[in-house]
């Protein structure tokens, strides 16, 4: 029969189980608001085996069989892909919405230039030997220049805005991943002697997500317990404890913008991935830069080069006040590359107004018009995409107000699609303060229960002490 | 399902943020009384507005230019009214002393004021509006006609376009309404020649001039007639650009700018929902176990 010295044994060994359930529920009150962080439970279990007693089995206490985590891995299996999807979306949404070129309302913007100019050149058709109109005109003609000029400016910021934003990310994204690698083999070490590292899996798994909106990475989880991340097309960002390394490199044929590559953890030549690899906020980063706002800035260019071809062309057939001609009124340069940044007014014509060709014939000075009526043609006459200048620059604006709008649309969706999993997986493995409270208070009862246990055994141990 | 304190406090933020921004953007659009400012706002809504904004601002330069197309006729018919009554005169002088029983000191007398009536003609062919000359057809930059009476304008007529691809003139032809090119009449030699016939008493040179001052008076008004009627085709087109700008202006305002009520109601709502959102969430926030264990 068991004795009453291995009685006060068995209680203080429940008594330090007790101690771990309520340091349990302490460590997850503490960890009430750490992000990543899966509430633990400590179970208790009976001390086997019973002690046989004659013909029955009489029970030893409580003893800690362990803390686990509360966590839903099919869950969990749902929230990367909408981790990297809201940031992909958030991202791309950011980086567009920033531009204000084409704000309706902007002043100085292209569209409302392109109006000032064909407005000032009617008005001087009525009267084309006026200096002070056809100043008024050539003043026009600059603020169209001006305002393509700023508005591929404005475009040219956003993009490289986006490469300084992946000059810090491509770092992190370095960082996060050979700490995941590192992990991977803290948790194998730590897993060894068979324990769960619950703090080192919350680590990991934070640093996981982490990487997965940054990259769009899939996680890989592996026979041994590890986690690999594999991005589009097959592309390892890490595979057990060995991570790739992300770098960049400017490319002369995108403007000198930065090209992301990736060197493969075996040292392996580095190669350049795009967003069809790279997904998440580096990913969106990526489609907003060379995408959306690349596409703007094409249009923008197209819309100046074909503008100031038009116009020159009917310029170069009239004759100025002084009788010279063949004159351009716009420098656009000689392909559409680059054209919104460079259309500008013919410093010769800005310098000296006479100059502007506004007459069909030398013989007809200074008051015939004609060629300007050509010039002013151009506002109703096709360009090379088949639209007016005025309905490109509509569609431009439109077409770009749609890519930002459906950018900004998928971000919304996949941001409350995100929370939506989130939420899920907080509602499994997040901390309840009241239900922890719970525990605690049921960790202090049984507590002060199994102490009651031990001052009744040493009463009883005083009473047979006491015995003559 | 179970809820957890995080899922508490995040459910009140992201709420009350949505409420925010609610509220923000119907008071936003209050404020500003516009709907569309950026062209994600509503991208098909943001390519008519620009496209409308365009036809109005061509509109608005069509009206511009047809005021002073209107102004410079004006001052044209100003000009060949004056003439005109110059020429009347001059004739009335001829048909009075195309009578023999005037004498060569009455024709004499009156030979000057025709000399000031062809000099008063030259000046209002030579008038100039808008720092140009009005009758030298595109050669505007200079005084059309000299001392002499030679025309050395041009016969070209300005024309402006008033809708796409669609061209007005804005000018007579000086050389016809003047000079009579065409099978017309010199109105200024024809003053000057009854002047000369009024100098040396020639009755019958006189007599002469009245078919040529007739004409040449039948003539000017024809050029009055022209201008008017370019004037009622301006003012036409600015009257109609000036509607169609009304419409235009009125179809873009109902895309482009905030409808007050709708958005005064929505601004309602989102307070609403706010305050629901802050009263709810105070109310979760106080019930917790803690308040109740000692």
């Amino acid at each position: 029969m068991a004795d009453l010295f291995s009685l006060l044994g068995n209680a203080s060994a429940s008594l330090a189980a007790q101690r771990g359930l309520s340091q349990t529920a302490s460590n997850n009150l503490q960890n009430v608001n750490t992000p990543g962080y899966s509430r633990q439970r400590a179970e208790l279990a009976a001390v086997l085996p019973a002690e046989r007693v004659g013909g029955a089995f009489m029970g030893q206490g409580a003893v800690l069989a362990g803390v686990t985590q509360a966590r839903d891995r099919f869950l969990e299996s749902q929230v990367p892909a909408n981790l990297a999807s809201a940031a992909r979306y958030r991202a791309q949404a950011d980086a567009v919405s920033a531009l204000a070129a084409f704000n309706l309302e902007q002043p100085g913007g292209p569209a409302a230039a392109l109006n000032g100019y064909f407005g000032a050149m009617r008005v001087l058709s009525q009267n084309p030997s006026d200096v002070g109109l056809r100043q008024a005109a050539v003043n026009s003609a600059q603020a169209v220049g001006i305002a393509f000029n700023s508005a591929s400016q404005q475009i040219n910021t956003a993009r490289s805005a986006v490469d300084d934003r992946l000059k810090g990310d491509v770092e992190t994204i370095n960082q996060l991943a050979q700490r995941l690698a590192d992990l991977n083999k803290e948790v194998r070490e730590a897993r060894a002697d068979g324990a769960s590292p619950n703090d080192l899996l919350d680590t990991r798994q934070r640093v996981q997500d982490q990487l997965v909106e940054m990259t769009g990475a899939v996680p890989v989880p592996a026979a041994n317990g590890d986690v690999g991340l594999a991005l589009g097309k097959g592309v390892s960002l890490v595979t057990g404890d060995q991570a790739a390394r992300l770098s960049l490199l400017a490319n002369p044929s995108n403007n000198g913008l930065l090209d992301v590559r990736i060197t493969p953890s075996g040292g392996a030549n580095a190669r350049t991935v795009d967003a069809s690899v790279l997904g998440g906020s580096t990913g969106g980063l990526l489609e907003a830069r060379d995408g959306t706002l690349k596409t703007a800035l094409d249009g923008l260019d197209t819309l100046a080069f074909d503008f100031a071809s038009a116009t020159n062309a009917a310029h170069q057939a009239g004759v100025a006040l002084d009788g010279s001609s063949g004159a351009d009124l716009f420098n656009a340069g000689i392909s559409s590359a680059g054209a919104a940044t460079r259309l500008s007014v013919n410093p010769a014509i800005a310098g000296d107004v006479k100059l502007l060709q506004a007459s069909d014939s030398a013989g007809s000075l200074p008051g015939n018009n004609k060629a300007l009526l050509n010039v002013l043609a151009v506002a109703d006459a096709a360009l090379s995409n088949g639209q007016t200048v005025m309905t490109g620059m509509s569609q431009l604006t439109s077409s770009f107000g749609a890519n930002v709008a459906s950018a900004q649309g998928l971000a919304e969706h996949h941001e409350a699609l995100k929370a939506h999993v989130e939420g899920l997986r907080e509602s499994t493995s997040g901390v309840s303060i009241d239900e922890e409270m719970v525990h605690l208070s049921r960790a202090q009862r049984a507590f002060e229960a199994v102490s009651k246990v031990i001052q009744i055994t040493d009463q009883m141990l005083d009473t047979l002490m006491k015995l003559k | 399902m179970r809820v957890t304190d995080r899922m508490t406090f995040e459910g009140a933020q992201t709420r009350t943020a949505r409420s925010r921004e609610a509220l923000e953007r119907s008071s936003t659009e209050i404020a500003t009384g516009v709907r569309v400012d950026t062209p994600w706002s509503d991208p098909g809504a943001a390519g008519f507005i620009l496209s409308q904004t365009g036809n109005l601002e061509r509109l608005a330069a069509t009206r511009k230019t047809t005021e002073q197309a209107v102004q410079e006729l004006e001052a044209t018919d100003t000009a060949l009214a004056a003439m005109g009554d110059a020429l009347s005169r001059a004739r009335e002088l001829a048909t009075q002393l195309a009578n023999p029983t005037y004498s060569a000191t009455q024709r004499a007398a009156a030979a000057q004021e025709v000399r000031g009536l062809a000099q008063s003609m030259l000046a209002q062919a030579n008038v100039k509006f808008n720092n140009r000359f009005l009758f030298g057809g595109d050669k505007d930059g200079s005084a059309p006609f000299d001392a002499a009476g030679n025309y050395l304008g041009d016969s070209n007529v300005r024309q402006i376009e008033i809708a796409p691809g669609i061209f007005q003139d804005v000018s007579i032809r000086a050389d016809v309404a003047l000079k009579g090119v065409g099978g017309g009449t010199d109105v200024i030699s024809e003053v000057e020649a009854l002047a000369a016939a009024l100098e040396t008493n020639d009755v019958a040179g006189v007599q002469g001039r009245l078919a040529g001052l007739e004409a040449g008076v039948s003539q000017l008004a024809s050029a009055r007639v022209q201008s008017g009627t370019i004037v009622n085709v301006l003012e036409s087109v600015g009257a109609a650009a000036m509607a169609t700008s009304t419409s235009l202006a009125a179809a873009r305002s109902k895309i482009q700018d905030a409808d007050l009520i709708d958005a005064g109601t929505r601004m309602a709502l989102a307070q609403r929902s706010l305050e629901a959102t802050l009263q709810s969430s105070s109310q979760s926030f106080k019930l917790t176990l803690l308040s109740y264990l000692r």
